[in-house]
C-alpha cells in the first residue's frame, strides 16, 4: 500500500518486521474492540475482519476523498469556464435585445433544471442504506452538475450568438475558449 | 460492513420526503412569480436589461453554492466517525440546502422586480 493507515507506535514497532505475529497477538487480545483496534493498526484490514470497529477504514475513506477533491476539481473547471462565458453573454448584451427574453427564459430552465437535481439529490439520500450509497449518489450528482452545466453554458451561448449576429465574434471566441477549458 | 443504523426510520423518512416535496412546490412558486417578473413567461414583453443579465449571473451562482454545499457534505461526511454522525451531517445539509435553494428563488424574484418596477431604472 503506497499510502498506508497511521499506525500506532507500538503496532509499529511489532509490525514492522512480523505484521501476521501482531496479528496473531490482535487475536488473543482482551476483548475483540481491542483486537479490532490492533489489527486496523498493523494492516488495512479486509472489511469482514474490521467488522467490529465502526470506524471507517483509513484506506476506504482516502479513496474516497481523493474521488471528492477530483470531482470537485473538475466542478471548478467548468464553473471558470462558464463564468468567462458569462461575462462575455454581459458584454455585448446591449445588443441582443431581441434576444434577451430568449435568453432569459434558458437561464430560467438552466435554474429550474439544477434545483430539480438538488431536490432528487435530497431525496435520494433518504433513501440512502449506507454511507457507501451516498457517496455514491453524491458522485453520481455533482458528474451530473457539471455535465448540464457545460451544457447550459453552450446553450445560453448559442442563443446569444443567434441574438447578435453583428457582435458575435467576441462570444464566439469566448465560448470556444471556455469549452476547450471545460472538456 | 454494518450500515443498518445509517438508515432512517421509515416514518422519518416520510415526513421528510413530504418536506422536500413541500421545499420543492414552494421553490416553484417562486420561481414562476420570477420568471414573470422577467416577461419570459406569460404576456410581459419588456424586460430591462439588468434583469436579463442578473438571471443568468445568478443561475451560476446559485448552482455553485449548491454544489459547494454538496462537496462540503461529501468531505464532512467522510471523516464521520460513526453512521449516527454521517446520519445527522447529512440532516443538517438537508435542512439548510432546502432553505437556500428557496431563498434563492425568493431571491432571484425581488432583484427582477426590482430591476422591472416602472420609474426605476
Amino acid at each position: 500500500m503506497a499510502t498506508a493507515p497511521k499506525k500506532s507506535a507500538a503496532a509499529q514497532a511489532v509490525s514492522a518486521s512480523a505484521p501476521m505475529e501482531a496479528a496473531a497477538q490482535a487475536v488473543s487480545a482482551a476483548t475483540p474492540m481491542e483486537a479490532a483496534a490492533t489489527l486496523n493498526a498493523v494492516i488495512p484490514t479486509p472489511p469482514d475482519l474490521a467488522e467490529p470497529a465502526v470506524e471507517i477504514q483509513q484506506s476506504f475513506r482516502s479513496a474516497l476523498e481523493k474521488g471528492v477533491v477530483e470531482s470537485r476539481a473538475a466542478f471548478v473547471k467548468a464553473k471558470t469556464a462558464a463564468d468567462e462565458a458569462a461575462s462575455a453573454f454581459e458584454v455585448s448584451f446591449a445588443a441582443a435585445k431581441d434576444g434577451a427574453l430568449a435568453i432569459n427564459a434558458k437561464a430560467f430552465e438552466a435554474l429550474r433544471a439544477n434545483s430539480e437535481a438538488n431536490f432528487d439529490f435530497l431525496k435520494a439520500m433518504l433513501a440512502a442504506k449506507s454511507l457507501s450509497d451516498v457517496i455514491a449518489l453524491h458522485a453520481e450528482f455533482t458528474r451530473k452538475q457539471v455535465e448540464t452545466m457545460t451544457g447550459q453554458t453552450k446553450d445560453i451561448g448559442a442563443l446569444t450568438q443567434k441574438a447578435m449576429t453583428e457582435a458575435v465574434e467576441p462570444i464566439k471566441e469566448q465560448v470556444a475558449k471556455s469549452f476547450k477549458i471545460a472538456v | 460492513m454494518s450500515n443498518s443504523s445509517f438508515e432512517i426510520p421509515n416514518e422519518l423518512r416520510d415526513f421528510a420526503e413530504r418536506s422536500v416535496d413541500q421545499a420543492r412546490k414552494a421553490f416553484e412558486g417562486f420561481l414562476a412569480v420570477a420568471q414573470r417578473a422577467a416577461g419570459v413567461a406569460g404576456d410581459a414583453t419588456n424586460t430591462s436589461q439588468s434583469g436579463a443579465k442578473s438571471v443568468s449571473a445568478y443561475v451560476l451562482a446559485y448552482t455553485e453554492q449548491n454544489v459547494n454545499a454538496a462537496f462540503d457534505l461529501a468531505h464532512k461526511l467522510i471523516k464521520a466517525k460513526d453512521p449516527q454522525e454521517a446520519l445527522a451531517l447529512q440532516s443538517e445539509y438537508m435542512k439548510s440546502q432546502l432553505a437556500a435553494l428557496q431563498n434563492q428563488a425568493k431571491e432571484l424574484g425581488s432583484i427582477i422586480q426590482k430591476s422591472v418596477t416602472p420609474g426605476s431604472t
